[in-house]
């Protein structure tokens, strides 16, 4: 593909413990294409922030994490780049979302200051012509008092506010790529809803680079246009939306949608669930870390790690997909 | 001018507000809100000397919830579900208005009659790292309400904390766990199993599975049905996620600011939204049913401070088809028939019509 604008190639990222080493991210491969919304998919314990944190190149930041595989963004190999170079792109061409819009903006300062700060890492314009790029950032997220809200503090704003503020921080460096993690968890749902446009409005007039990082299908569902699934630090099926939702080929996929109670028709007595928990991830099982919870698991499970298989429109990691035998 | 869409049958005016209205009201009720009202004085700035207003986390609320009922209450945060939530299980006192639980008035009740009546009202909170003594062992946690209320002690106490840890799906040997030990999911375990140690008549479940993954949630949820046949349970099931809701609840509530606004039978209420709001909510729900068809409805703004309410129905700054009459006058009780009520000026309107 030559339109790919950010490739995960076998990434690993582990916990250096000394005497042991813990995997957190034990396999991630995936691609985003230009102007294109991913999104990455799991639950907790997956490894989906971890990869996503690590594209950011700020997993590296510790000094006890390993990071190995390789992200090539636009051609450029991001694991391979000088630490002030990965800075420049940082807040330029990639940027971030966080879950907690209140810790990731600085409660001592104004907005305003915080938002020059990130528009100063892009450009140099007189105050002026800042305020006013500042005001046009906000109200293209949807704040159309901008400046009441530049004047503010970050405990001024109510919690969807100060994620569009964090929102409008990152457009602010027109970055290629917007890695948003959990961007609306912890907001109302009709909060989410209006964030949700934003984001989708953004990618169609400004052809920016969505990877959404989130545990809801029900987002993902409504906005990717791939959606990704880790479990266990790897990521084990990747597909379009309609696909994956329609004909999941992982049993880790489909247990996860059937245990999502349905918003119409009949409502079943028990719901479907997974048996277990998502294993830790110093204790991942052998072979296919999915086995010990899967209902087809068979021998060869337990032994070997299943290599991706390529489905229609997407990919699969597993002994027995679900797929084969629906087509 | 057009007329309001309302059923047949039901003349507006018949719905006037009244200070205590019949919500509702079950057959067998075990507990029952008449007009509850909650305020909290809430400092305008920090400091001690700071000036204080009030805000009113829930406004003049009346329902009542059948034995053996699941309720589930909806809305965004500050809609006042949680304080809705713990008045009715009597952890904090209305500021006017009666809560009636099992046929008696709880601010009426003395001390010891009091203390009996907890027994009855059990509550799962959301986070079980928080609500779980960290230094206690597990089987201690449970054990600890049959110590108190019921005296036990010895071999039957250990018998009946085992039969509890069985009955929520723990192992009992895992009694000597303590909490930070166990996943998120065994921990809410081992809250519904304290809940449940003393044989409740009413469980508040708030936010119960909300933290917990998707496919921990279902084994949790599937655990609080199979404990609602069981042992008999009314459950309060407070949440924000629409779809567990519809899952479990025989009936629900929706709440903006303080007021409920629609409650219907759980299938009416999602299939047949009558109030604005709920249109909205279940309109931003995220749905991965790829068969989903669903109408747009993205509300513009932000819920009003609950400090400095809009006049009228608190709804109509956010309302797509608000009008003048919003504005001015609260909306009335608008019985639909079926146990569903709105409180709506233009129920079951999709669109503002040219005035």
């Amino acid at each position: 593909m030559t339109d790919t604008l950010l490739r995960l190639n076998g990434v690993r990222v582990e916990l250096d413990r000394g005497s042991t080493t813990i995997p957190l991210v034990r396999e991630a491969t995936l691609e985003v294409g230009r102007g294109e919304i991913v999104c990455l998919v799991g639950e907790s314990g997956s490894g989906k922030s971890v990869t996503a944190r690590t594209i950011m190149g700020l997993t590296q930041l510790d000094a006890a994490m390993r990071v190995s595989g390789t992200a090539s963004f636009d051609g450029t190999d991001l694991f391979a780049l000088p630490p002030v170079q990965m800075r420049r792109l940082r807040g330029r061409e990639l940027a971030m979302v966080f879950q907690e819009p209140l810790s990731s903006l600085d409660p001592v300062f104004g907005v305003e200051f915080q938002l020059r700060e990130a528009l100063r890492r892009r450009e140099r314009l007189s105050r002026t012509a800042e305020r006013a790029r500042l005001r046009e950032c906000l109200a293209e997220v949807g704040i159309h008092d901008g400046d009441r809200v530049l004047r503010s503090h970050p405990h001024e704003l109510s919690g969807g506010m100060c994620q569009r503020v964090m929102i409008a921080m990152a457009l602010l460096a027109r970055p290629r790529l917007l890695i948003a993690d959990e961007p609306t968890t912890a907001l109302d749902v009709t909060i989410q809803a209006q964030i949700l446009e934003l984001i989708d409005r953004l990618r169609t007039e400004e052809g920016m680079a969505v990877l959404l990082v989130t545990h809801d299908m029900g987002v993902a569902a409504e906005l990717a246009d791939r959606i990704v699934v880790m479990y266990s630090g790897r990521v084990v099926e990747t597909a379009p939306p309609q696909e994956v939702l329609a004909h999941p080929a992982h049993p880790y996929t489909a247990g996860l949608l059937g245990s999502i109670p349905p918003m119409r028709g009949p409502r079943p007595q028990m719901l479907p669930t997974i048996g277990g928990s998502v294993p830790d991830p110093s204790r991942v099982p052998d072979g296919c870390a999915f086995h010990p919870r899967c209902p087809r698991a068979a021998a060869e499970c337990s032994e070997q790690s299943p290599a991706f298989v390529p489905l229609t429109g997407g990919a699969v990691a597993c002994w027995h997909p679900l797929v084969e035998e629906s087509v | 001018m057009t007329t309001p869409m309302v059923p047949a049958g039901h003349a507006k005016s018949a719905g006037r507000k009244a200070p205590s209205r019949p919500m509702t009201t079950a057959e067998d009720p075990i507990v029952t809100l008449h007009g509850v009202t909650k305020e909290f004085r809430v400092a305008q700035a920090p400091g001690p000397f700071a000036p204080r207003s009030t805000l009113r986390a829930v406004d003049d609320v009346a329902v009542s919830m059948a034995r053996g009922e699941t309720f589930g209450l909806v809305g965004e945060s500050g809609s006042g579900k949680s304080t809705l939530g713990r008045l009715a299980v009597g952890l904090t006192e209305p500021t006017s208005g009666e809560v009636e639980f099992d046929g008696r008035i709880l601010s009426q009740l003395r001390r010891p009659e009091l203390r009996r009546a907890r027994r009855d009202m059990q509550v799962v909170f959301q986070d079980p790292l928080g609500s779980l003594n960290p230094r206690m062992r597990i089987g201690e946690i449970i054990a600890e309400p049959l110590r108190v209320f019921e005296n036990l002690s010895g071999s039957s106490l250990q018998d009946r904390v085992d039969e509890l840890l069985r009955a929520v799906g723990l192992d009992p040997s895992r009694a000597h766990a303590r909490p930070r030990t166990l996943s998120g999911g065994q921990r809410q375990r081992v809250g519904i199993a304290r809940a449940i140690a003393l044989n409740p008549s009413l469980v508040l479940a708030d936010e119960a599975v909300s933290a917990l993954d998707v496919s921990v949630q279902a084994q949790i949820t599937n655990l609080l049905m199979d404990l609602r046949e069981r042992l008999g349970l009314s459950y309060l099931f407070i949440a924000h996620g629409l779809p567990i809701v519809r899952h479990v609840a025989h009936r629900v509530g929706v709440m903006y600011l303080g007021r409920l606004v629609e409650v219907a039978p759980t299938e009416t209420l999602f299939a047949n939204p009558q109030h604005p709001y709920t249109r909205a909510l279940l309109a931003a729900s995220p749905d991965p049913d790829p068969a989903a068809r669903r109408e747009r409805i993205v509300l513009q703004g932000e819920p009003p401070s609950p400090m400095n309410l809009p006049s009228g129905c608190r709804f109509r700054t956010r309302c797509p088809i608000a009008r003048e009459v919003c504005a001015a006058e609260a909306p009335p009780l608008v019985p639909l028939g079926g146990g569903h009520e709105v409180e709506c000026h233009f129920p079951g309107e999709r669109e503002k019509m040219a005035a």
